[in-house]
């Protein structure tokens, strides 16, 4: 029953008469004669006219039912090709529309089966041998078989492909590892490697890795990214441009029926809205908040919230190559003056962890549980600084951009660890960049340009980012990460390796020991790792988020 | 050539060069959204419009009848309250009282929708539009109602101290047809021109409202625009602001010619 419409019948309807001769003064249009009110007059029309007006729509349905999830998040999708997207908005959604071969298992970034029910790895660590699973389809009715697979990589991968041109796809050097695709039976698709590449599995179980219907982009081509067709539990129905994307649920479903009929996500930018639908109940889930709006939730009744730790790094790069952090007392010290903690409280209010080493703890088959974070000890720090000799007499520069993915808050950031820093007599000053002129410039490398640099990664395998940034062979090098020019002969020996190994196993000691020397080396200030937050309406259950952000709908279900 | 020449010329060039563009149908591709811009900003017009639109009959009515209203009761109590309410009206930033709105017809009660254009997981159809209408609107309209009321009661006081008013009513005229009539035609003379001004300050105003209620229109674009810098967006979104805007205020220049016969002399 409408509040709105009891009130009026037990409250507003005697009140009329007043109303109405308020109202007569407001309409001069239809009674000139003022506020007089003559009893059967026309004056009242108008006032019952705007009654309806402002009651009757607010009777209308503002929550969703039982059957529906909304899920509000901060931007308007810009593709739903797993291919050619990598922003966070759009993966949410996909992770609903598609599968891989690969998937992660709830909770963790292992790779586990998917739409392959087994794989083999063969002759030394080259080939990757998937078995599809049988009897799965696209939501157009195009079966997935190994030849579907093939079209998939082929239109990533090679340039001569008829359909390489439907997209851009920025995130295919995770697979330049691949020198063919081919199907070996209806069902068996063969990855050969030009060499052996351990996280070839984490990379394919990334959602890059997430498989598109052959026929569909057939059809649409270019257009594809808005005429998404996967495998997954929901099927793509509809997006309206700046107001939802609409799923429903994939009646021919090869797993688990999804409990929901209909999933929506709406493009809310403006974060007051989001709080505002998520309030009134017109959402029931809302993504991308500040720690402020997260803090807000927390101890209210009627919401949970969920948060979750990713496998993301944020850490400042120091300069090794020159003075004063060629200095391994210095790093140290840096390491040392910095209250990590306060940090974590005070300027990103809780929503990030102290992290050790290169390797996130979520990547918790390759984190060394023996490693400690360097403890907060300006006393420490400020001997090493002496010890090192260091002067002080200009200061330091810290570059910073002023926003950018995965960021968090580098300029509030900073601006602490400054204050850190100037306690044990390190000084710095610093200097905001506008994000792409910030990545140019770190593509350069530091030398010459700063002492320290923020920056900060996801990644999907512990490989990833040491690779890029941490490896002598690639310093200042363009499009490469080393822009401290850190290079340690050792490190780099164990991560080759460690790419060279496919036994989990000694591939997780090698990384252990990688991040025990990176950790005792210093080539960062280790900083954090973000978690994120998310509000649900209580009523929402069976939503967990995973470490690779991603937002998996398909075991979510609401109370009636 | 003076510099007031030269910059004439180049911006007749800039404009020429966009409604080339845009009658080419080729404003470029949005950077943030990868799709073509005339697209994006052709879609997002319908809702602008219907907002904009809206809200300008809503607050035409509005300060309408309270600016009559006050100009009847001129210096009395009812005209003290709707003048005090008026510069209220008028000094408010047209985001307060849509958040406000927001909060207390949405939030507290939840009888009304919070955002967007249409429900989230209906189907749609006419109430559900108005519904999602009322709110918005009602935000952008107390601002333009309070300007408007304004003039027309300042342009009221003035038309009923002229000689043929005061002829009209010695002739025996009804006050209500001196009102409904005499009166009221001559505040629309003078309104046409400022609800041309006024098409302006409610598009303005369209970015707060857009942005507070999540409506899928034009201010909302171009805000989202600025904030990623997607240039191509943030040009095409101007342009058709501009046209817009332009567009309008002729559209009152022609209805104020036809409404007042001195303009046409002049």
């Amino acid at each position: 029953m409408c509040p709105i419409r009891t009130a009026i019948s037990t409250f507003l309807a005697p009140a009329t008469v007043a109303g109405r001769q308020v109202f007569a003064c407001l309409w001069p249009l239809t009674s000139v004669e003022g506020p007089r009110l003559r009893s059967g007059g026309r004056e009242g029309v108008p006032w019952f006219f705007l009654l309806a007006v402002v009651v009757l729509p607010g009777c209308a349905e503002t929550q969703p039912p039982a059957d529906v999830l909304v899920v509000a998040q901060a931007a308007e999708p810009r593709s739903l090709d797993p291919h050619v997207t990598s922003t966070r908005t759009d993966l949410r959604i996909l992770a609903n529309l598609y599968e891989g071969l690969v998937g992660y298992r709830p909770g963790t970034l292992d790779p586990v089966p998917a739409l392959a029910h087994s794989w083999k790895i063969s002759n030394g660590g080259r080939d990757y041998t998937f078995r599809l699973k049988s009897a799965v389809r696209f939501h157009d009715g195009t079966p997935l078989n190994a030849e579907a697979v093939v079209f998939n990589f082929q239109r990533l991968l090679n340039p001569a492909d008829p359909y390489h041109g439907t997209g851009r796809f920025p995130l295919n050097s995770l697979y330049e590892q691949v020198e063919t695709v081919e199907a070996v039976g209806v069902l068996a698709v063969r990855f050969r490697l030009k060499e052996p590449f351990a996280p070839f599995l984490a990379n394919l179980a990334s959602p890059s890795g997430l498989l598109v219907s052959p026929t569909a982009v057939q059809r649409w081509g270019k257009d594809y990214g808005r005429h998404p067709v996967g495998t997954g539990p929901y099927r793509f129905v509809e997006w309206s441009p700046a107001q939802r994307v609409l799923l429903e649920r994939n009646d021919s479903y090869h797993g688990a029926w999804p409990p929901l009929t209909r999933l929506v996500f709406r493009p809310l930018t403006s974060q007051m809205t989001r709080v505002a639908e998520l309030m009134a109940g017109g959402v029931d889930v809302a993504l991308d908040l500040t720690a402020d709006a997260l803090t807000a939730f927390r101890d209210r009744a009627g919401f949970q919230v969920l948060e979750q730790t990713g496998a993301h790094l944020w850490y400042l790069i120091l300069n090794t190559r020159e003075p004063p952090f060629d200095d391994r007392r210095m790093r140290l010290a840096v390491n040392l003056a910095v209250y990590k903690d306060g940090l974590i409280r005070d300027v990103l209010q809780g929503t990030a962890d102290v992290i050790t080493g290169p390797v996130p703890k979520v990547l918790g088959w390759a984190y060394n549980r023996r490693l400690r974070p360097y403890d907060y000890d300006p006393g420490q720090a400020r001997m090493l600084v002496e010890e090192a000799g260091y002067d002080g007499a200009r200061p330091l520069r810290l570059l910073v951009p002023a926003g950018g993915p995965e960021m968090m808050e580098p300029v509030a950031m900073a601006t602490a660890i400054k204050r850190d820093l100037a306690v044990v007599g390190i000084e710095v000053e610093i200097e905001v960049l506008e994000w792409n002129a910030y990545l140019a410039l770190l593509n350069q490398g530091l030398a010459g340009k700063g002492h320290l640099a923020a920056m900060a990664s996801m990644i999907n395998d512990p490989d990833t980012l040491s690779y890029q940034a941490l490896r002598c062979s690639v310093s200042a090098k363009p499009n490469e990460l080393n822009a401290g020019d850190y290079c340690n002969t050792e490190v780099d020996i164990l991560m080759e390796q460690a790419r060279w190994t496919t036994n989990k196993l000694r591939r997780a000691a090698l990384y252990r020991k990688l991040a025990e020397t990176v950790h005792s080396d210093a080539p960062w200030l280790e900083v954090a790792s973000r978690r994120e937050g998310l509000v649900v309406r209580d009523r929402v259950r069976g939503l967990t988020l995973e470490p690779s952000f991603l937002l998996d709908l398909s075991k979510t279900w609401k109370q009636r | 050539m003076s510099s007031t020449i030269r910059a004439r010329l180049l911006m007749l060039v800039l404009v020429l060069l966009g409604v080339t563009l845009l009658l080419s149908g080729d404003l470029g591709r949005s950077v943030s959204l990868d799709r073509p811009v005339a697209d994006v900003v052709l879609s997002a017009l319908g809702p602008t419009l219907l907002l904009v639109g809206s809200a300008l009959a809503a607050g035409s009515l509005i300060g309408l009848s309270a600016g009559l209203s006050a100009a009847r009761h001129q210096r009395r109590i009812g005209d003290r309250l709707l003048r005090l309410l008026i510069l209220l009206g008028i000094s408010t930033p047209s985001l307060l009282p849509g958040l406000l709105l927001v909060l207390v017809f949405a939030v507290w009660p939840g009888w009304f929708p919070v955002s967007g254009l249409h429900s989230a997981f209906g189907d749609g159809g006419p109430w559900d539009l108005l519904s999602h209408l009322l709110l918005p609107v009602l935000s952008l309209a107390l601002a333009a109602g309070a300007v408007i009321a304004r003039t027309t009661r300042s342009a009221a006081v003035e038309i009923m101290q002229q000689d043929p008013i005061r002829m009209a009513r010695a002739r025996g005229i009804g006050e209500r047809r001196l009102h409904r009539v005499h009166v009221l035609k001559g505040v629309l003379g003078r309104l046409v021109l400022e609800v041309g001004w006024l098409a302006g300050f409610l598009i303005g105003g369209a970015l707060y409202i857009e942005t507070i209620f999540q409506w899928p229109g034009l201010g909302r674009l171009l805000v989202e625009a600025i904030g990623v810098r997607d240039i191509p967006l943030i040009q095409g979104g101007i342009l058709v602001f501009t046209i817009l805007y332009l567009l309008v205020r002729l559209l009152a220049d022609l209805v104020h010619l036809w409404l007042d016969p001195r303009a046409r002399d002049a």
